[in-house]
């Protein structure tokens, strides 16, 4: 009692508190993500005198290329969140139940490609299909190379949210008389909803905003809004750019939104990892 | 609940478990066991944890499959039949609410996974196909409301179970297991994650529960007390073996051995000999038993309870034993007292407290003695005679006499007194490795269990105390163990 009481008396005048750690992370925040993203609205409502107008904006959406180009790269990026999803979920599971990975070494294998660079590894493929099988530069190859290279970030929160998955919930519902299909609809899929979410978002805002993938791979019908940004910085055009990269900032977002909004509904399961916001 | 059980004999066998086996990896969990359950009782398997209880569960269940053995319900093997199949549900350790569905969706889970007979189609061929349907949405909401009130949660269908307290949680669980109204509950270690005063409360209600709607339990606990209170019958386990089955009355007053007798309930175990039936001999006196049967002087362990002793002046002649009083607590209906005696420290309870440093004597009625043989009475291992006078066993080099006229290679028997062998606390220091299994203090040593990496159990007697699931190191010491030829029985 006496110690406590002495303290009280010498109050310092510097606590050294545990959100002190967050400051140097807002700091950068604000330097690298804050400020740039107030140039770039500025920027985007520079018109071409240098005057504040909405010109670009009004340039977007008058071009039916423009609207164009938005919607494949939705549609570009939603095929590759279900082909990654399709192809990731049955993998998670099996590499999630102990019985048929026994040890880590799988999961390392499939997570091992993002040790390396992405630009290397389109590469690599763009060589491997195009040049060494001789595959036709274009949709399909362009598809093949974005589920490639992002296949990993969907995999990753599948299997965290499905191995931390309390097994006694599957095992709760065998007992309850479900077989192992129903067990699945009703128990496994609804429980890893957190990690789907968190999984299609990794996947879906890249692809979303990706130039490289589908320049090395694809062809000119697979221009995504990427590259047309990409364009307009090389021809000097900021303030076009910038208008661009706002209305894809605008759509990422409200993607955002509608995910944490389905997370919300369900995700209060207690397993594991959640949506990214 | 309305489970028709109008035929409730409490004898007809409802579960046979026969030989049953289960080894994961190299490690023996349930070592040959062979156990026939009642209908309607409630039965709990007690013991200390990982003693294999929750594996035999489990293989009840149908979760885990034995290794070998069977276990049938009603004259059917089971073994063969996944948990869906088995008319045996389950509560599980972490009750194992499924956090998406609220209370009601939970408890009606089961129900709607159920196929109930609904009349009998006949073919053009004229056999009869039996029909199956769904429960309607009334009558599964009529069975969870009917569950929800035998738990007493009757308002709170619509709640999200995370919104609920451990004890709410419990009793959804019990509801989504008894709702299907199975043969058998299984429930696992079901109150371990209350507090005390929720878990008595529990107790109670569990006991209620079962009274009512008289389905059989099989209940898997570590706590000897939620044992004695609960159960018709409890089966001790341990190291994977049953030590005893029985009344709770005949646990606690008859143990079957040591290790019974020191799981449950205080007592006070002393190492004996019995001279002649129906007399011990411990701490230098002989005292009058009612145990018979055993060889002349065939050393025997003696339990004695600690509110079996009576507490007499030491001048009375009836004392047999005088000791000391070092110690005095006050239990609130009782005094606990450590009292030394002939170099024992005997725990007695009693109703009056005497000072500390008071002379008493000590008397226990016959019928208070409780006489156990001993499990163990030497540790025998079987060998081969390495160079230089050294016994490869247990994959160790121990330095022992070898007798003469051995050669390298010879088979031979050891046997190993249980103060032959010596623990060290660094592992590095002794020849094999091993774990601390169990600790007995026996009044004036501990008799300690140590399992070695190759799946060998040695008794040592040791002045000091070890801390179970520790590493130590087996020394053994030369002089006491004694190394013989052994020669391979052949049976062929």
């Amino acid at each position: 009692m006496s110690t406590a009481v002495k303290t009280e008396k010498k109050k310092p005048r510097f606590v050294f508190k545990r959100s002190f750690f967050s400051f140097p992370y807002i700091a950068l925040n604000i330097l690298f993500v804050v400020i740039p993203l107030a140039i770039l609205l500025g920027y985007a409502f520079v018109g071409q005198e240098g005057e504040f107008s909405i010109s670009n904006f009004a340039y977007f959406f008058s071009h039916i290329e423009n609207i164009k180009t938005i919607l494949f790269s939705l549609l570009m990026a939603a095929l590759t969140t279900i082909i990654c999803f399709v192809l990731a979920y049955p993998l998670a599971m099996c590499l999630a139940d102990s019985k048929i990975n026994k040890s880590a070494i799988l999961v390392l294998m499939f997570i091992l490609p993002m040790w390396v660079n992405s630009l290397l590894r389109t590469y690599a493929l763009q060589n491997f299909l195009i040049d060494l099988f001789g595959m036709q530069r274009g949709f399909l190859s362009a598809l093949i190379g974005l589920v490639y290279d992002f296949f990993p970030f969907m995999l990753l929160p599948l299997y965290t949210t499905l191995s931390n998955m309390d097994k006694s919930f599957v095992e709760a519902s065998y007992d309850l008389g479900a077989n192992k299909v129903m067990t699945f609809l009703k128990v496994t899929l609804p429980l890893s909803v957190p990690g789907i979410v968190s999984g299609v978002m990794m996947v879906f805002m890249p692809t979303m905003s990706t130039f490289s993938v589908t320049e090395i791979m694809g062809n000119t019908n697979t221009y995504m809004i990427g590259s047309m940004i990409n364009e307009m910085i090389n021809g000097g055009d900021w303030s076009g750019s910038a208008a661009f990269s706002f209305v894809l900032l605008i759509l990422v977002g409200v993607t955002m939104v509608i995910s944490n909004f389905i997370t919300k509904g369900r995700g209060e399961a207690e397993t594991g990892v959640g949506g990214i916001i | 609940m309305a489970v028709k059980n109008e035929v409730n004999y409490k004898n007809e066998k409802i579960i046979e478990i026969a030989n049953i086996t289960k080894v994961f990896g190299n490690v023996t969990v349930v070592d040959n066991i062979s156990l026939a359950i009642n209908r309607g009782e409630f039965v709990t398997l007690l013991g200390p944890s990982g003693c294999g209880k929750t594996t035999l569960l489990r293989m009840i269940g149908g979760f885990e499959t034995p290794t070998s053995g069977t276990i049938t319900l009603e004259g059917k093997e089971l073994t063969s039949i996944p948990p869906e199949k088995r008319p045996i549900n389950t509560v599980f350790q972490k009750y194992a609410l499924f956090p998406h569905y609220n209370v009601f969706n939970n408890v009606a889970y089961g129900l709607k996974n159920q196929l109930v007979p609904n009349g009998e189609r006949v073919n053009k061929d004229g056999s009869t196909k039996q029909l199956y349907r769904h429960y309607t949405k009334k009558e599964i909401e009529e069975k969870v409301n009917r569950a929800l009130k035998v738990v007493g949660l009757e308002d709170y269908g619509y709640r999200s179970t995370n919104t609920l307290s451990g004890g709410q949680q419990q009793r959804v669980a019990i509801a989504r297991a008894i709702v299907l109204e199975p043969k058998v509950l299984l429930l696992d270690e079901p109150l371990g994650a209350l507090d005390l005063k929720m878990r008595k409360e529990m107790q109670l209600e569990l006991k209620r529960l079962h009274e009512q709607i008289k389905i059989t339990f099989i209940y898997v606990t570590h706590d000897q007390e939620e044992a004695l209170t609960m159960s018709d019958t409890i089966v001790v386990i341990n190291d994977g073996a049953i030590q005893q089955v029985g009344t709770p009355k005949m646990i606690y007053d008859e143990p079957a051995n040591a290790f019974v007798a020191n799981f449950i309930g205080e007592s006070n175990l002393i190492p004996g000999t019995m001279p002649s039936d129906k007399n011990v001999t411990l701490l230098g006196s002989t005292i009058p038993c009612l145990d018979k049967g055993f060889a002349k002087n065939e050393p025997v362990d003696v339990v004695i309870r600690p509110e079996d002793i009576q507490i007499l002046t030491s001048t009375d002649s009836k004392a047999q034993f005088t000791g000391t009083v070092k110690s005095e607590i006050f239990k609130g209906t009782y005094y606990e007292m450590e009292i030394d005696a002939n170099g024992y420290e005997f725990t007695v309870q009693s109703t009056s407290g005497h000072e500390v440093d008071e002379q008493v004597g000590l008397y226990v009625e016959p019928n208070g003695i409780h006489i156990m043989k001993k499990l163990r009475t030497i540790n025998e291992f079987y060998g081969e005679v390495d160079k230089d006078n050294l016994i490869w066993m247990c994959k160790g080099d121990f330095d022992l006499i070898v007798p003469e006229g051995l050669e390298k290679g010879d088979r031979v028997k050891i046997s190993v007194p249980f103060n032959a062998v010596e623990l060290t606390d660094d592992e590095e220091d002794g020849v094999i490795g091993a774990n601390v299994t169990q600790s007995i203090y026996k009044g004036t040593y501990y008799q300690v269990q140590v399992y070695t990496d190759t799946d060998e159990d040695f008794f040592v007697d040791t002045p000091y105390e070890w801390d179970i699931n520790d590493r130590v190191g087996i020394k053994l010491n030369k002089e006491l163990v004694m190394v013989e030829k052994y020669e391979e029985e052949e049976e062929e």
